[in-house]
């Protein structure tokens, strides 16, 4: 009994082991390194765009809505700042009063470009 | 340099913590004190801040790291107290050189790889540097609906840590790869301490096996907040084991521990409510409260979620539901055993739990059946999509609180020339009960 026990737990840890070292010497892919959107959401960091104010994300045309999830999650790293959700997302009473595009598709009605910068732009509410 | 002085204002509150409480019994109980002393610091002192309306600023982050230095220095200025640490055997000292040997192979290519793991950058580092930006636990950012991704309501201890390096300007991944490396190291102190009644050789592969354990080091969860679980429950396991063996000062210790495990994720806070209650059984009389008394900051954290309207995903427990996501987990476990990982888990589980059969571990089961009643019905009751979820999540649930069970299970066996310890095999060897402190 007390010998069978001494080697599960011998057997325990040397597996344990051996799935650690396993695991430490796997290789993360690109993407996880470098997420997708990474890249295209950088220049966000010099967005003129206050403290704690609601954004609306504009989803790129052609990005399908089941995958564009990690459009808004990368925008919210590079901005912890704001607060932030999908355009189609808003509901009254809360009006956001900006909302950034990714891509060069033309404004929704009602939303003026206040900044754009290397395919980013920001636009804000109401007439120029 | 930020990233590191973050870290080392955390363990001089962790230091000037512990030495306020007398000298450990060992380096390994040392280094296992200061970590978990420094972490639960960091996060109480942040909430405190916040609480008393003010901003984390650089000076008020490392105010407490300036006083106890201060502590630390008079400290070594006065003459020394008691018989101070003991000093190890030199064939444990051998042993123990080999373990910190393995946990450094294990922890320093962790220091070095900046994290970059999903879930530390769109939740754990995310919030991180949402609190450092906002100055605090910003409730506003938390309730807001498009946030929902980044679990709102995961308990606040592992951002903290990030975001204290993040106020006195570090890079949060950086931060975090160092912090966690700490923890590795750590760790692995945890579980040599878990092992203590069996000899050095034992120890040494507890402590290895402890630092080397699955997910901790995996590049793949890179910056998440199962490093910090495994070495909390660990450092619990080991406070616990101190005081059922009759160390009455390692309550303290235990409280510390459990107290952090609380606030270190949600799986967390079920292993602490397993361990305050295991205490409790322990305990006798009035000095039941002391150990409950871990559970305090997790319970101010989940007022404050209350009070911002914070929520998390919540179960469902509608029978129709609950029937249906029974009868298929079965199929979600055996797809998420197509992983080797999470199937070699479940096999040093089965062979921890082997060896553990017959031990006298008094309350310590309650700990894993409140840990596994959490995570099933979190599996079955949760709204995300069960094998999804599962095949995610399997292999860090499992593997972060291996490390103490395979360390608990090679203390508890009888070797040959082991030591007297306070463990469950030293229980089983001579005494005629666990001992109760007084």
């Amino acid at each position: 009994m007390a010998r069978s026990r001494r080697i599960a737990a011998l057997a325990a840890a040397g597996l344990s082991l051996g799935l650690g070292a396993r695991s430490a010497l796997e290789r993360p892919a690109p993407e996880q390194r470098r997420p997708r959107w990474a890249a295209a959401l950088a220049p966000l960091a010099g967005a003129p765009l206050p403290t704690a104010a609601p954004v609306a994300l504009l989803r790129p045309a052609g990005v399908p809505a089941a995958t564009a999830g990690p459009l808004l999650l990368e925008a919210a790293w590079q901005r912890p700042d704001l607060r932030w959700d999908w355009f189609e997302a808003w509901r009254e009473p809360i009006r956001p009063m900006f909302l950034v595009a990714v891509d060069a598709a033309p404004a929704p009605a009602g939303w003026t470009e206040s900044w754009r910068r290397e395919g980013i732009r920001v636009l804000r509410r109401g007439p120029p | 340099m930020s990233e590191a002085l973050a870290i080392v204002a955390a363990l001089l509150c962790g230091a000037a913590i512990t030495a306020r409480r007398g000298a450990p019994g060992s380096g390994a109980s040392a280094v296992v004190a200061v970590v978990a002393a420094g972490t639960l610091a960091t996060a109480v002192w942040l909430g405190l801040l916040q609480l008393a309306g003010l901003r984390w600023s650089r000076a008020l982050v490392l105010a407490p790291a300036a006083a106890s230095a201060v502590i630390l220095l008079v400290a070594a200025l006065r003459p020394p107290r008691g018989a101070g640490r003991a000093a190890l055997p030199r064939s444990e000292r051998r042993w123990a050189a080999a373990a910190g040997t393995a946990a450094l192979a294990a922890a320093v290519p962790v220091a070095l790889t900046p994290a970059f793991g999903w879930d530390f950058r769109y939740i754990w580092g995310l919030k991180a540097r949402v609190f450092a930006a906002a100055g605090a636990h910003d409730a506003a950012w938390l309730a807001w609906p498009g946030h929902a991704f980044a679990h709102p309501d995961y308990p606040p201890l592992w951002p903290d840590l990030v975001a204290s390096g993040a106020v006195l300007g570090a890079d949060p991944a950086r931060c975090a790869a160092l912090w966690q490396a700490v923890l590795v190291l750590a760790l692995a102190a945890a579980c040599w301490q878990i092992a203590r009644g069996a000899p050095g050789a034992v120890r040494a592969l507890a402590a290895a096996a402890g630092a080397w354990t699955p997910v901790l080091a995996a590049p793949l969860d890179s910056g998440y907040a199962e490093a910090l679980l495994a070495f909390l429950a660990a450092a619990a396991l080991a406070a616990l084991l101190r005081w059922r063996g009759g160390e009455a000062g390692a309550m303290a210790g235990f409280v510390v521990a459990a107290a952090a495990l609380a606030l270190a994720k949600n799986e967390g806070l079920a292993l602490a409510a397993g361990f305050v209650f295991a205490a409790v059984l322990v305990a006798r009389g009035r000095s039941r409260i002391v150990p409950a008394l871990a559970l305090l900051p997790a319970a101010a954290w989940q007022v404050f979620l209350l009070a911002g309207g914070i929520r998390g995903e919540g179960i469902v427990l509608s029978p129709a539901f609950l029937a249906a996501r029974t009868a298929a987990a079965p199929a979600a476990l055996a797809h998420a055993c197509r992983d080797p990982l999470v199937l070699g888990e479940l096999l040093a589980w089965a062979l921890a739990l082997l060896a553990l059969r017959g031990a006298r571990l008094g309350p310590i089961p309650w700990v894993a059946a409140t840990w596994a009643t959490a995570v099933v019905v979190v599996y079955l009751a949760g709204p995300a999509d069960m094998p999804w979820r599962m095949a995610n999540s399997l292999d860090r649930v499992l593997g972060a609180p291996l490390p103490a069970a395979i360390a608990l299970a090679l203390g508890a066996c009888s070797w040959r020339g082991a030591d007297a310890g306070v463990g469950p095999a030293a229980a089983e060897r001579g005494a005629a009960g666990p001992a109760r402190p007084a």
